[in-house]
Protein backbone atom coordinates (compact mmCIF):
# COMPACT_ATOMS: atom_id res chain seq x y z
CA UNK A 1 0.00 0.00 0.00
CA UNK A 2 1.24 3.47 -1.22
CA UNK A 3 -1.27 5.25 0.97
CA UNK A 4 -2.57 3.97 4.47
CA UNK A 5 -6.16 5.67 3.63
CA UNK A 6 -6.50 2.68 1.01
CA UNK A 7 -7.82 -0.79 1.48
CA UNK A 8 -6.14 -3.36 -0.99
CA UNK A 9 -9.04 -5.18 -2.83
CA UNK A 10 -6.96 -8.38 -1.93
CA UNK A 11 -8.08 -7.51 1.64
CA UNK A 12 -11.63 -6.88 1.00
CA UNK A 13 -12.01 -10.03 -0.87
CA UNK A 14 -10.41 -12.42 1.88
CA UNK A 15 -12.16 -11.07 4.58
CA UNK A 16 -15.52 -11.51 3.02
CA UNK A 17 -14.74 -14.86 1.94
CA UNK A 18 -13.75 -15.67 5.07
CA UNK A 19 -16.40 -14.27 6.72
CA UNK A 20 -18.92 -16.01 4.23
CA UNK A 21 -16.79 -19.32 5.66
CA UNK A 22 -17.31 -18.78 8.93
CA UNK A 23 -20.54 -18.29 8.72
CA UNK A 24 -21.53 -20.93 6.79
CA UNK A 25 -19.64 -22.66 9.01
CA UNK A 26 -21.13 -21.75 12.23
CA UNK A 27 -24.16 -21.63 10.89
CA UNK A 28 -23.79 -25.10 10.60
CA UNK A 29 -22.62 -25.76 13.69
CA UNK A 30 -25.49 -24.06 15.51
CA UNK A 31 -28.24 -25.85 13.34
CA UNK A 32 -26.22 -29.14 14.46
CA UNK A 33 -26.76 -27.87 18.32
CA UNK A 34 -29.86 -27.62 17.93
CA UNK A 35 -30.82 -30.90 15.97
CA UNK A 36 -29.15 -32.86 18.35
CA UNK A 37 -26.58 -35.33 17.43
CA UNK A 38 -27.66 -36.30 14.37
CA UNK A 39 -25.19 -39.39 14.06
CA UNK A 40 -25.07 -41.28 16.83
CA UNK A 41 -21.66 -42.85 16.22
CA UNK A 42 -18.25 -42.24 17.89
CA UNK A 43 -15.16 -41.45 14.96
CA UNK A 44 -12.60 -44.18 14.84
CA UNK A 45 -9.55 -41.79 15.93
CA UNK A 46 -9.87 -41.02 19.86
CA UNK A 47 -9.08 -37.48 19.73
CA UNK A 48 -11.59 -35.98 17.70
CA UNK A 49 -14.80 -35.71 19.22
CA UNK A 50 -17.33 -33.21 17.91
CA UNK A 51 -20.05 -34.55 20.29
CA UNK A 52 -17.79 -34.11 23.16
CA UNK A 53 -16.95 -31.27 22.59
CA UNK A 54 -20.27 -29.26 21.52
CA UNK A 55 -22.09 -30.60 24.28
CA UNK A 56 -19.29 -30.00 27.03
CA UNK A 57 -19.86 -27.57 29.75
CA UNK A 58 -17.44 -25.25 27.54
CA UNK A 59 -19.86 -25.32 24.84
CA UNK A 60 -21.85 -22.54 26.62
CA UNK A 61 -21.41 -18.89 27.54
CA UNK A 62 -23.33 -17.87 29.74
CA UNK A 63 -25.89 -19.86 28.66
CA UNK A 64 -25.63 -19.33 25.48
CA UNK A 65 -24.29 -21.84 22.94
CA UNK A 66 -20.95 -20.77 21.80
CA UNK A 67 -21.41 -21.74 18.00
CA UNK A 68 -24.57 -19.30 18.43
CA UNK A 69 -22.25 -16.76 19.42
CA UNK A 70 -20.82 -17.52 16.61
CA UNK A 71 -23.06 -17.46 14.21
CA UNK A 72 -23.74 -13.98 15.66
CA UNK A 73 -20.26 -12.76 15.24
CA UNK A 74 -19.85 -13.98 11.76
CA UNK A 75 -23.28 -11.94 10.74
CA UNK A 76 -21.88 -8.68 11.53
CA UNK A 77 -18.49 -9.53 10.32
CA UNK A 78 -19.82 -11.07 7.03
CA UNK A 79 -21.80 -7.38 6.89
CA UNK A 80 -19.25 -5.57 8.06
CA UNK A 81 -16.29 -7.16 5.75
CA UNK A 82 -18.36 -7.35 2.78
CA UNK A 83 -17.78 -5.02 -0.41
CA UNK A 84 -20.32 -2.38 0.86
CA UNK A 85 -19.16 -2.66 4.43
CA UNK A 86 -16.21 -1.67 3.62
CA UNK A 87 -17.06 1.34 1.73
CA UNK A 88 -18.82 2.56 5.01
CA UNK A 89 -16.76 6.02 5.68
CA UNK A 90 -17.70 5.73 8.95
CA UNK A 91 -14.83 5.16 11.60
CA UNK A 92 -16.82 3.02 13.83
CA UNK A 93 -17.23 0.49 11.28
CA UNK A 94 -13.45 0.07 11.23
CA UNK A 95 -13.10 -0.10 14.57
CA UNK A 96 -16.31 -2.77 15.08
CA UNK A 97 -14.61 -4.54 12.26
CA UNK A 98 -10.98 -4.80 14.05
CA UNK A 99 -12.20 -5.10 17.50
CA UNK A 100 -15.01 -7.74 16.91
CA UNK A 101 -12.13 -9.93 14.57
CA UNK A 102 -10.37 -9.44 18.13
CA UNK A 103 -12.81 -10.47 20.52
CA UNK A 104 -13.22 -13.70 18.05
CA UNK A 105 -9.44 -14.37 18.63
CA UNK A 106 -10.07 -14.23 22.07
CA UNK A 107 -12.96 -16.42 22.13
CA UNK A 108 -11.01 -19.04 19.75
CA UNK A 109 -8.02 -18.89 22.53
CA UNK A 110 -10.28 -19.77 25.16
CA UNK A 111 -11.93 -22.56 23.29
CA UNK A 112 -8.66 -23.97 22.27
CA UNK A 113 -7.50 -24.22 25.75
CA UNK A 114 -11.00 -25.79 26.56
CA UNK A 115 -10.27 -28.03 23.68
CA UNK A 116 -6.80 -29.49 24.69
CA UNK A 117 -6.67 -29.00 28.78
CA UNK A 118 -9.86 -29.24 29.76
CA UNK A 119 -12.54 -31.22 27.36
CA UNK A 120 -9.23 -33.61 26.13
CA UNK A 121 -11.05 -33.80 22.78
CA UNK A 122 -11.18 -31.50 19.77
CA UNK A 123 -13.78 -31.05 16.96
CA UNK A 124 -12.96 -30.53 13.61
CA UNK A 125 -15.40 -28.25 12.65
CA UNK A 126 -14.92 -25.94 15.48
CA UNK A 127 -10.82 -26.10 13.97
CA UNK A 128 -12.07 -25.08 10.99
CA UNK A 129 -14.32 -21.61 12.69
CA UNK A 130 -10.78 -21.04 14.70
CA UNK A 131 -8.68 -21.08 11.74
CA UNK A 132 -10.89 -18.97 9.42
CA UNK A 133 -10.98 -16.53 12.37
CA UNK A 134 -7.22 -16.40 13.21
CA UNK A 135 -6.96 -15.59 9.32
CA UNK A 136 -9.32 -12.94 9.25
CA UNK A 137 -7.64 -11.51 12.19
CA UNK A 138 -4.34 -11.71 10.57
CA UNK A 139 -5.63 -10.19 7.39
CA UNK A 140 -7.34 -7.33 9.59
CA UNK A 141 -4.05 -6.69 10.99
CA UNK A 142 -2.16 -5.67 7.65
CA UNK A 143 -5.02 -2.99 7.03
CA UNK A 144 -7.31 -1.74 9.96
CA UNK A 145 -4.26 -0.47 11.93
CA UNK A 146 -3.46 1.31 8.82
CA UNK A 147 -6.56 2.34 7.88
CA UNK A 148 -7.60 3.25 11.59
CA UNK A 149 -4.11 5.62 11.43
CA UNK A 150 -2.73 3.48 14.19
CA UNK A 151 0.58 2.84 12.02
CA UNK A 152 3.71 5.22 11.05
CA UNK A 153 2.84 5.74 7.45
CA UNK A 154 6.33 4.17 5.16
CA UNK A 155 9.09 6.72 4.57
CA UNK B 1 -0.96 -4.02 -5.27
CA UNK B 2 -4.17 -3.11 -6.99
CA UNK B 3 -6.27 -0.89 -4.98
CA UNK B 4 -10.07 0.17 -4.66
CA UNK B 5 -10.86 3.75 -5.35
CA UNK B 6 -9.84 6.15 -2.76
CA UNK B 7 -13.39 7.56 -2.33
CA UNK B 8 -15.78 4.56 -2.01
CA UNK B 9 -13.08 2.07 -0.12
CA UNK B 10 -10.90 4.23 2.19
CA UNK B 11 -11.75 5.44 5.37
CA UNK B 12 -12.16 9.14 6.14
CA UNK B 13 -9.37 10.76 4.86
CA UNK B 14 -9.11 12.90 8.00
CA UNK B 15 -7.90 9.47 9.81
CA UNK B 16 -5.18 8.75 7.77
CA UNK B 17 -1.79 9.49 9.39
CA UNK B 18 -0.59 11.25 5.81
CA UNK B 19 -3.23 13.67 6.40
CA UNK B 20 -1.12 14.31 10.16
CA UNK B 21 2.24 13.93 9.63
CA UNK B 22 3.03 15.68 12.80
CA UNK B 23 2.04 12.56 14.53
CA UNK B 24 4.29 9.93 12.30
CA UNK B 25 7.01 8.65 14.30
CA UNK B 26 6.06 9.73 17.64
CA UNK B 27 2.80 7.22 19.58
CA UNK B 28 2.25 5.29 16.09
CA UNK B 29 3.03 2.08 16.05
CA UNK B 30 4.85 -0.11 13.39
CA UNK B 31 2.76 -1.71 9.85
CA UNK B 32 2.77 -4.77 10.76
CA UNK B 33 3.21 -4.87 14.95
CA UNK B 34 -0.60 -6.62 15.57
CA UNK B 35 0.17 -9.44 12.78
CA UNK B 36 2.83 -10.22 15.11
CA UNK B 37 1.34 -10.00 17.97
CA UNK B 38 -1.89 -11.98 16.81
CA UNK B 39 1.05 -14.55 15.75
CA UNK B 40 3.14 -14.40 18.71
CA UNK B 41 0.14 -14.94 21.07
CA UNK B 42 -0.78 -17.98 18.50
CA UNK B 43 3.14 -19.43 19.04
CA UNK B 44 2.83 -18.56 23.09
CA UNK B 45 -0.39 -20.44 23.38
CA UNK B 46 0.83 -23.24 21.36
CA UNK B 47 3.99 -23.53 23.85
CA UNK B 48 1.48 -23.02 27.24
CA UNK B 49 -0.48 -25.83 26.09
CA UNK B 50 2.73 -28.45 24.98
CA UNK B 51 4.07 -27.51 28.31
CA UNK B 52 1.40 -28.29 30.31
CA UNK B 53 0.48 -31.78 28.39
CA UNK B 54 4.03 -32.25 28.97
CA UNK B 55 4.28 -31.32 32.72
CA UNK B 56 0.74 -32.56 33.69
CA UNK B 57 0.28 -36.11 35.28
CA UNK B 58 -2.26 -38.37 32.40
CA UNK B 59 -5.57 -39.04 33.92
CA UNK B 60 -6.12 -42.27 35.77
CA UNK B 61 -6.35 -44.97 33.61
CA UNK B 62 -9.45 -46.93 33.47
CA UNK B 63 -8.74 -50.69 34.21
CA UNK B 64 -8.98 -52.65 31.18
CA UNK B 65 -8.55 -55.92 33.10
CA UNK B 66 -11.17 -58.63 31.94
CA UNK B 67 -14.12 -59.02 34.23
CA UNK B 68 -16.55 -62.02 33.43
CA UNK B 69 -19.93 -60.48 33.02
CA UNK B 70 -22.42 -61.77 35.46
CA UNK B 71 -24.42 -64.91 34.96
CA UNK B 72 -27.32 -63.53 35.86
CA UNK B 73 -27.07 -60.37 34.06
CA UNK B 74 -26.04 -61.87 30.60
CA UNK B 75 -29.16 -65.09 31.64
CA UNK B 76 -31.39 -61.74 31.72
CA UNK B 77 -29.87 -60.56 28.61
CA UNK B 78 -29.89 -63.18 26.31
CA UNK B 79 -32.92 -64.51 27.66
CA UNK B 80 -35.65 -61.73 27.10
CA UNK B 81 -39.21 -63.17 26.59
CA UNK B 82 -40.64 -63.70 23.55
CA UNK B 83 -43.86 -62.00 24.94
CA UNK B 84 -41.78 -58.60 25.74
CA UNK B 85 -40.66 -58.57 21.91
CA UNK B 86 -44.01 -59.30 20.51
CA UNK B 87 -45.87 -56.28 23.14
CA UNK B 88 -43.21 -53.92 21.74
CA UNK B 89 -42.49 -54.38 18.36
CA UNK B 90 -41.02 -51.45 17.24
CA UNK B 91 -42.90 -49.09 19.53
CA UNK B 92 -40.58 -46.74 21.73
CA UNK B 93 -41.75 -43.46 22.91
CA UNK B 94 -39.55 -42.48 24.86
CA UNK B 95 -36.42 -43.78 23.23
CA UNK B 96 -36.08 -43.02 19.75
CA UNK B 97 -34.76 -45.68 17.69
CA UNK B 98 -33.40 -45.90 14.28
CA UNK B 99 -33.40 -48.84 11.46
CA UNK B 100 -30.62 -50.06 10.13
CA UNK B 101 -29.72 -49.06 6.21
CA UNK B 102 -30.51 -50.87 3.36
CA UNK B 103 -27.80 -51.05 0.55
CA UNK B 104 -28.89 -49.24 -2.80
CA UNK B 105 -28.20 -52.50 -4.48
CA UNK B 106 -28.68 -55.87 -3.54
CA UNK B 107 -25.91 -57.51 -1.89
CA UNK B 108 -24.61 -61.12 -1.98
CA UNK B 109 -25.13 -62.24 1.49
CA UNK B 110 -22.06 -62.26 3.64
CA UNK B 111 -20.86 -65.38 4.91
CA UNK B 112 -17.72 -66.07 6.26
CA UNK B 113 -16.59 -69.24 8.08
CA UNK B 114 -17.15 -69.87 12.18
CA UNK B 115 -14.00 -71.28 14.15
CA UNK B 116 -14.78 -74.51 12.93
CA UNK B 117 -14.90 -73.59 9.01
CA UNK B 118 -18.40 -73.73 8.54
CA UNK B 119 -19.71 -70.75 6.35
CA UNK B 120 -23.15 -69.34 7.08
CA UNK B 121 -24.28 -65.50 7.09
CA UNK B 122 -22.45 -63.06 9.28
CA UNK B 123 -22.90 -60.25 11.45
CA UNK B 124 -19.60 -57.96 11.48
CA UNK B 125 -19.57 -55.78 14.60
CA UNK B 126 -16.79 -53.12 14.86
CA UNK B 127 -16.34 -51.27 17.64
CA UNK B 128 -14.32 -50.01 20.85
CA UNK B 129 -14.54 -50.02 24.21
CA UNK B 130 -14.27 -46.38 24.70
CA UNK B 131 -17.20 -45.58 22.32
CA UNK B 132 -20.67 -44.72 24.21
CA UNK B 133 -22.38 -45.50 21.14
CA UNK B 134 -21.18 -48.90 20.78
CA UNK B 135 -22.16 -49.26 24.32
CA UNK B 136 -25.81 -48.96 23.93
CA UNK B 137 -25.64 -50.55 20.53
CA UNK B 138 -24.44 -53.73 22.27
CA UNK B 139 -27.28 -54.31 24.27
CA UNK B 140 -29.60 -54.53 21.65
CA UNK B 141 -27.10 -56.79 19.29
CA UNK B 142 -26.43 -59.15 22.17
CA UNK B 143 -30.04 -59.51 22.43
CA UNK B 144 -31.07 -60.06 18.73
CA UNK B 145 -28.35 -62.89 18.45
CA UNK B 146 -29.41 -64.46 21.41
CA UNK B 147 -32.58 -65.32 19.26
CA UNK B 148 -30.30 -67.21 16.48
CA UNK B 149 -27.35 -68.33 18.90
CA UNK B 150 -25.94 -68.60 22.69
CA UNK B 151 -23.25 -66.31 23.76
CA UNK B 152 -20.41 -66.82 26.23
CA UNK B 153 -17.80 -65.39 28.04
CA UNK B 154 -19.06 -61.41 27.57
CA UNK B 155 -17.32 -59.21 29.64
CA UNK B 156 -18.18 -56.33 31.80
CA UNK B 157 -17.47 -52.93 30.29
CA UNK B 158 -18.50 -48.89 30.71
CA UNK B 159 -17.35 -46.55 27.88
CA UNK B 160 -14.99 -44.03 28.89
CA UNK B 161 -14.95 -41.86 31.57
CA UNK B 162 -13.91 -38.83 29.59
CA UNK B 163 -16.49 -39.30 26.38
CA UNK B 164 -19.99 -37.96 25.79
CA UNK B 165 -22.48 -39.97 27.44
CA UNK B 166 -19.46 -41.43 30.66
CA UNK B 167 -19.65 -44.63 32.00
CA UNK B 168 -22.56 -46.50 29.99
CA UNK B 169 -22.34 -49.61 31.11
CA UNK B 170 -22.26 -52.43 28.78
CA UNK B 171 -20.57 -55.89 27.43
CA UNK B 172 -17.17 -55.92 25.52
CA UNK B 173 -17.50 -58.75 22.65
CA UNK B 174 -13.25 -58.93 23.31
CA UNK B 175 -13.77 -63.12 24.26
CA UNK B 176 -17.15 -63.47 23.33
CA UNK B 177 -17.48 -66.40 21.47
CA UNK B 178 -20.86 -67.15 19.65
CA UNK B 179 -22.84 -70.27 18.54
CA UNK B 180 -25.13 -70.37 16.16
CA UNK B 181 -26.87 -72.89 13.24
CA UNK B 182 -28.27 -69.83 11.55
CA UNK B 183 -25.83 -67.14 11.58
CA UNK B 184 -21.89 -66.10 12.12
CA UNK B 185 -20.72 -63.71 14.01
CA UNK B 186 -17.48 -61.86 14.03
CA UNK B 187 -16.76 -59.01 16.11
CA UNK B 188 -13.63 -56.50 16.88
CA UNK B 189 -13.18 -54.00 19.54
CA UNK B 190 -10.45 -51.51 18.25
CA UNK B 191 -9.80 -49.81 20.85
CA UNK B 192 -10.06 -50.10 24.68
CA UNK B 193 -11.88 -47.99 26.78
CA UNK B 194 -8.37 -45.81 27.16
CA UNK B 195 -8.28 -45.68 23.59
CA UNK B 196 -5.47 -48.65 23.27
CA UNK B 197 -5.66 -50.32 20.16
CA UNK B 198 -6.72 -53.76 21.27
CA UNK B 199 -7.69 -55.70 17.76
CA UNK B 200 -6.70 -55.34 14.68
CA UNK B 201 -9.61 -56.13 11.86
CA UNK B 202 -8.20 -58.41 9.14
CA UNK B 203 -7.95 -58.04 5.83
CA UNK B 204 -11.67 -58.92 5.03
CA UNK B 205 -13.11 -57.51 8.38
CA UNK B 206 -11.10 -54.28 7.18
CA UNK B 207 -12.40 -54.72 3.49
CA UNK B 208 -15.46 -54.51 4.42
CA UNK B 209 -15.48 -51.99 7.19
CA UNK B 210 -13.61 -49.56 4.46
CA UNK B 211 -16.32 -50.75 1.85
CA UNK B 212 -19.34 -49.72 4.28
CA UNK B 213 -18.08 -47.20 6.31
CA UNK B 214 -16.47 -44.76 4.85
CA UNK B 215 -16.39 -41.69 7.55
CA UNK B 216 -14.67 -44.22 10.03
CA UNK B 217 -17.52 -44.26 12.42
CA UNK B 218 -18.30 -47.07 15.16
CA UNK B 219 -19.67 -49.01 15.96
CA UNK B 220 -20.24 -50.78 12.72
CA UNK B 221 -22.58 -53.79 12.18
CA UNK B 222 -23.12 -55.65 8.73
CA UNK B 223 -25.97 -57.94 9.49
CA UNK B 224 -24.91 -60.50 6.50
CA UNK B 225 -24.75 -57.06 4.12
CA UNK B 226 -28.24 -57.34 3.89
CA UNK B 227 -28.49 -54.43 6.12
CA UNK B 228 -25.98 -52.15 7.99
CA UNK B 229 -26.01 -50.08 10.78
CA UNK B 230 -23.44 -47.17 10.98
CA UNK B 231 -23.70 -45.37 14.60
CA UNK B 232 -26.31 -46.64 17.57
CA UNK B 233 -29.76 -46.96 16.47
CA UNK B 234 -30.79 -45.09 19.62
CA UNK B 235 -28.71 -42.47 21.80
CA UNK B 236 -26.89 -43.97 24.95
CA UNK B 237 -28.42 -40.92 27.30
CA UNK B 238 -30.99 -43.44 27.82
CA UNK B 239 -28.89 -45.92 29.87
CA UNK B 240 -27.52 -42.92 31.51
CA UNK B 241 -26.79 -43.72 35.13
CA UNK B 242 -28.38 -47.03 34.81
CA UNK B 243 -26.03 -50.48 36.02
CA UNK B 244 -25.91 -53.15 33.56
CA UNK B 245 -27.99 -55.31 36.80
CA UNK B 246 -30.79 -52.52 36.45
CA UNK B 247 -30.81 -52.40 32.35
CA UNK B 248 -30.97 -56.20 32.16
CA UNK B 249 -33.22 -56.36 35.23
CA UNK B 250 -35.94 -54.72 33.44
CA UNK B 251 -35.39 -56.20 30.05
CA UNK B 252 -38.53 -58.88 31.44
CA UNK B 253 -41.11 -55.70 31.92
CA UNK B 254 -42.25 -54.61 27.99
CA UNK B 255 -44.06 -51.27 29.80
CA UNK B 256 -40.47 -50.28 30.96
CA UNK B 257 -39.84 -47.19 28.48
CA UNK B 258 -35.81 -48.38 28.56
CA UNK B 259 -36.90 -51.80 27.46
CA UNK B 260 -38.89 -50.64 24.85
CA UNK B 261 -35.99 -48.72 23.15
CA UNK B 262 -33.86 -51.56 23.74
CA UNK B 263 -35.70 -54.11 22.44
CA UNK B 264 -37.29 -52.17 19.49
CA UNK B 265 -33.54 -51.81 18.62
CA UNK B 266 -32.78 -55.85 18.96
CA UNK B 267 -36.49 -56.27 16.97
CA UNK B 268 -35.23 -54.02 13.85
CA UNK B 269 -31.35 -56.22 14.34
CA UNK B 270 -33.34 -59.86 13.95
CA UNK B 271 -35.41 -58.54 11.23
CA UNK B 272 -32.32 -57.95 9.28
CA UNK B 273 -30.25 -60.86 10.52
CA UNK B 274 -33.36 -62.81 9.43
CA UNK B 275 -33.33 -61.11 5.98
CA UNK B 276 -29.75 -62.68 5.81
CA UNK B 277 -30.45 -66.35 7.15
CA UNK B 278 -33.64 -66.85 4.60
CA UNK B 279 -35.95 -65.91 7.69
CA UNK B 280 -35.11 -68.70 9.37
CA UNK B 281 -36.12 -69.65 12.29
CA UNK B 282 -39.52 -69.35 11.82
CA UNK B 283 -40.15 -69.07 15.46
CA UNK B 284 -38.23 -65.90 15.34
CA UNK B 285 -38.19 -64.40 12.10
CA UNK B 286 -41.86 -64.53 11.94
CA UNK B 287 -42.61 -64.19 15.26
CA UNK B 288 -45.07 -60.19 15.44
CA UNK B 289 -42.43 -58.28 16.98
CA UNK B 290 -40.08 -58.82 14.03
CA UNK B 291 -42.44 -58.79 11.77
CA UNK B 292 -43.43 -55.43 12.66
CA UNK B 293 -39.94 -54.68 12.17
CA UNK B 294 -39.86 -55.78 9.03
CA UNK B 295 -42.99 -53.44 8.07
CA UNK B 296 -41.45 -50.51 9.43
CA UNK B 297 -38.18 -51.15 7.15
CA UNK B 298 -40.09 -52.27 3.97
CA UNK B 299 -39.43 -56.13 3.72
Amino acid sequence: MTELNLVPRWAVAATFVLSLAGLAISAYMTYAHFAGTSVLACPDTGVVNCALVTTSAQSKLLGIPVAMLGLGQYLVMTALNSPWGWKRPERWVAIGRFALAGVGFAMVLWLIIAEFLIIKHICLWCTAVHVVTFALLLVLTRVSPDQLGWTSSPE
Amino acid sequence: MATTPPKKNATPAKKAPAKKPANRGKSRRPAGLFTWLAISVVVVLIAVIVIVKATSSSPAKQSTAFVPASPTVVHEVTNVPASVFDAVGVTAPAVPVSKPSVPKASQKVLEWPDANGVLRPTVYYQGAEFCPYCAAERWSLIIALSRFGTFSDLGNAASSSTDYDPNTQTFTFLKAKYVSSYVNFSSIEQADVNHNPLQTPNAKQSALFAEWDQNGSIPFISYGNQFFRIGSSYTPDALKGLSREQIAGNLSDSTNLLTQGIVSSANYATAAICQATGNKPGNVCDSPGVKAAKSAMGI
